[in-house]
């Protein structure tokens, strides 16, 4: 057999070589013919693009330059319901997803928390080339869409406006995106136990915080920021009732404000310069220029090398002081109060976007008691105690005994907003003014929120003597502190006031599990970008 | 493991002389005079001696304390980590949920030897860990009131109201 074989190719091409031949040739004729209908088929289609119904209605509009002043006739998502029915709308969203087949094509249109379905269907004014455009048109471009509300028999589950469909007629690209995308919104707004058959992509906490600019479009946390922007303004209204003035305090200073440890320092020209950890000073300053009441709202920048759920190294806080005629308590009333406002405040008028955080991010509402739950240190400490936690007195509050507090308060009592007050004079800072009767104790409360500690105040030492004694006591060198205590030199009335963080106020409001949901672009020690 | 609990066991019935010794990973209780190999034989024998009370009234009583002793020979005492831990405390938890005690409703020793070895776990739970053990901390808190556990163990704190 094989002396046969050898015999072959010496001779020439074998047989079993010609049979390959001749099927590669059989293979070339049959494709050289497929292509030549293809090219007929083509032809044919660019004889269809010739007759193309939808020219001028759809296409990528130029880049907008402001060329022309137009009257803006565009409706926003949020408006549009069934009393538009049948009627013309012209709207400018983006393009949340899009599946189109050959004649008819689905595309879903978002606008802040709100989607809308949209369906294009081949017909008189719309071609089989306007379906394919708007099919390949990229994720997240935005596009304005002119169409006919139409009322819908089934409810659409999968979008937020859920009665109503449009029916586009025209279709213009305003601002196309980049086809490959770091994140998907979808992924990025999955709640987390959503279907435990379904999808579980959830997406990074870091990729989310790399690529901000996507991941704030998702709906939850367009509510989130909205709702922050809302504690913001109770807050600030809340105060302006009481007679408040606001007041801006400068970021930039000469020593630092309480102990140097945790600030941020830099080169001032020819001297150095610290970023400020807290507004204390200043507030203070002003109460000793005769403003009375005054509140501030600025960064505050905090140089600690924590790395925790909750803590930033830049956040925003609302600071507030008041001078008072005879008791601290006067103070801290209209403290407690303006908590209430607060959130009385956000329960009543944000009730949409709780609903929508909740959505994705599930938590128990926010309980809280009206006139809120005040309860002395002392108290807290016996609470504890019945609950088998060993601990002084006069011991500072760890945060495990902290939240423990917080579960037996809420046990107890039902809420998850409390103070306490009369902290043990040890555990605080020196300015703080000592208890008149026992000088273990000191006239200061701390707040807490779902058991976790979001204001910390007191009523201030005005007197610059005794600021002195307290501050040797501390063992703080008094030439570091001159300036502040000069401020008390010339009569101060007495004043008590306290600190909150936003970002803190709006996590534990919402119940969420991570200060970084709550601060728009994050500072932390990892972290200085975006 | 099992000498332990034997000698917690023995200590807990007031049994005078008790020896117990290891062989080749096998528990010898010796008890006046008489030898006796395993950890169910060794606990049945001196509960016999001493408290008959507490070996069960019924035959079906019997059976299921024989049937908890097994388990904590076989699985519980040798648990290597804290997940098949956790399996086994899950298994109790589901048994005690329609249960005042192990066997039914009176206490007998399966009760006070699975107490004697959960003990030194359960003091150093916290009330999160009380929780989801629920029916777990209902049986340790009626088990800490028996008079004699009560004098030779410090009593554990558990919450009457729901914290989480």
């Amino acid at each position: 057999m094989t002396n046969e074989n050898k015999e072959n190719s010496e001779d020439g091409p074998s047989k079993k070589a010609l049979k390959k031949a001749q099927k590669a040739a059989e293979k070339a004729a049959k494709k050289a013919e497929y292509k030549a209908q293809n090219a007929v088929q083509d032809d044919a289609t660019q004889e269809g693009a010739e007759v193309d119904c939808s020219v001028g209605l759809y296409g990528n509009l130029t880049l907008n330059k402001s060329q022309e002043k137009l009257p803006v006739t565009h409706k926003e998502l949020k408006d549009l319901d069934e009393s538009l029915a049948n009627q013309n709308v012209t709207i400018r969203a983006r393009l949340h997803t899009s599946r189109g087949k050959g004649r008819q094509a689905f595309f879903v249109l978002r606008s802040c928390e709100h989607t809308v379905q949209c369906v294009i269907a081949v017909g008189e004014m719309v071609s089989k080339q306007m379906i394919k455009f708007v099919c390949n048109i990229a994720k997240e471009s935005i596009i304005d869409v002119e169409g006919k509300v139409v009322v819908t028999g089934q409810k659409i589950e999968s979008c937020s406006i859920q009665d109503i469909e449009i029916y586009a007629t025209k279709v213009f690209v305003v601002s196309a995106s980049a086809q490959r995308l770091p994140l998907q919104i979808d992924d990025a707004m999955r709640p987390e136990a959503d279907d435990p058959e379904g999808l579980q992509i959830k997406v990074n906490q870091d990729t989310r915080l790399d690529n901000r600019v996507l991941d704030l479009r998702t709906p939850t946390n367009q509510a989130i920021f909205r709702l922050e922007a809302g504690v913001c303004h109770l807050f600030r209204e809340a105060l302006r009732m009481r007679g408040f003035t606001e007041i801006m305090c400068p970021k930039l200073i000469s020593s630092a404000s309480e102990g140097g440890a945790n600030v941020f320092g830099m080169k001032y020209f020819e001297r150095e310069a610290f970023l400020a950890q807290s507004p204390q000073l200043y507030k203070q300053m002003a109460i000793a220029a005769d403003f009375g009441k005054v509140f501030t709202i600025g960064p505050v920048f905090r140089a600690e090398n924590s790395n925790t759920h909750r803590h930033l190294t830049e956040f925003v806080g609302l600071d507030l002081e008041m001078a008072f005629t005879h008791h601290y308590h006067e103070a801290v009333n209209v403290i407690g109060n303006m908590f209430t406002e607060i959130f009385r405040g956000l329960r009543d008028n944000y009730a949409d976007e709780i609903a929508t955080v909740n959505h994705q991010f599930p938590a128990e509402p926010f309980k809280f008691l009206d006139p809120p739950l005040c309860l002395e240190f002392k108290e807290g400490v016996a609470l504890l105690k019945e609950a088998g936690i060993e601990m002084e007195e006069t011991e500072d509050l760890s945060t495990p005994n902290e939240k423990l507090l917080g579960r037996l308060v809420k046990a107890k009592y039902d809420t998850d907003f409390y103070i306490l007050d009369k902290y043990p004079l040890a555990v605080r800072p020196f300015y703080t003014m000592p208890d008149p009767n026992n000088p273990k104790w000191s006239n200061s409360y701390d707040m807490f929120m779902r058991g976790e500690e979001i204001l910390s105040g007191a009523q201030r030492i005005h007197d610059a003597t005794l600021l002195v004694e307290r501050a040797k006591a501390h063992e703080i060198p008094i030439d570091t502190i001159q300036s502040y205590i000069d401020s008390f030199k010339y009569g101060c009335p007495p004043h008590a006031g306290g600190g909150i963080g936003l970002e803190r106020v709006t996590m534990l409001y919402l119940g969420l599990d991570n200060i970084r949901k709550t601060s728009m672009f994050p500072r932390d020690p990892k972290r200085l970008t975006p | 493991m099992e000498k332990k609990i034997l000698e917690l066991t023995a200590k807990y019935l007031q049994v005078g002389q008790v020896k117990v010794s290891l062989d080749n990973n096998k528990v010898i209780t010796e008890i006046e005079g008489k030898k006796i190999l395993g950890f169910v034989c060794g606990t049945l024998l001196m509960v016999r001696l001493k408290n008959r009370r507490l070996d069960g009234h019924t035959a079906l009583e019997k059976c299921l304390i024989q049937d908890w002793l097994t388990y904590c020979a076989t699985d519980l005492f040798h648990c290597p980590t804290f997940e098949t831990l956790n399996v086994c405390l899950q298994y109790i938890n589901k048994e005690l949920a329609h249960h005042s005690y192990l066997c039914g409703y009176t206490l007998n020793i399966a009760d006070v030897v699975v107490f004697l070895a959960l003990h030194p776990f359960i003091s150093n739970w916290s009330f999160l860990q009380k929780e989801q053990y629920m029916n777990i901390s209902r049986w340790f808190s009626a088990m800490q009131k028996d008079e004699s556990l009560r004098e030779t163990y410090a009593p554990v704190q558990f919450s009457r109201t729901l914290l989480y």
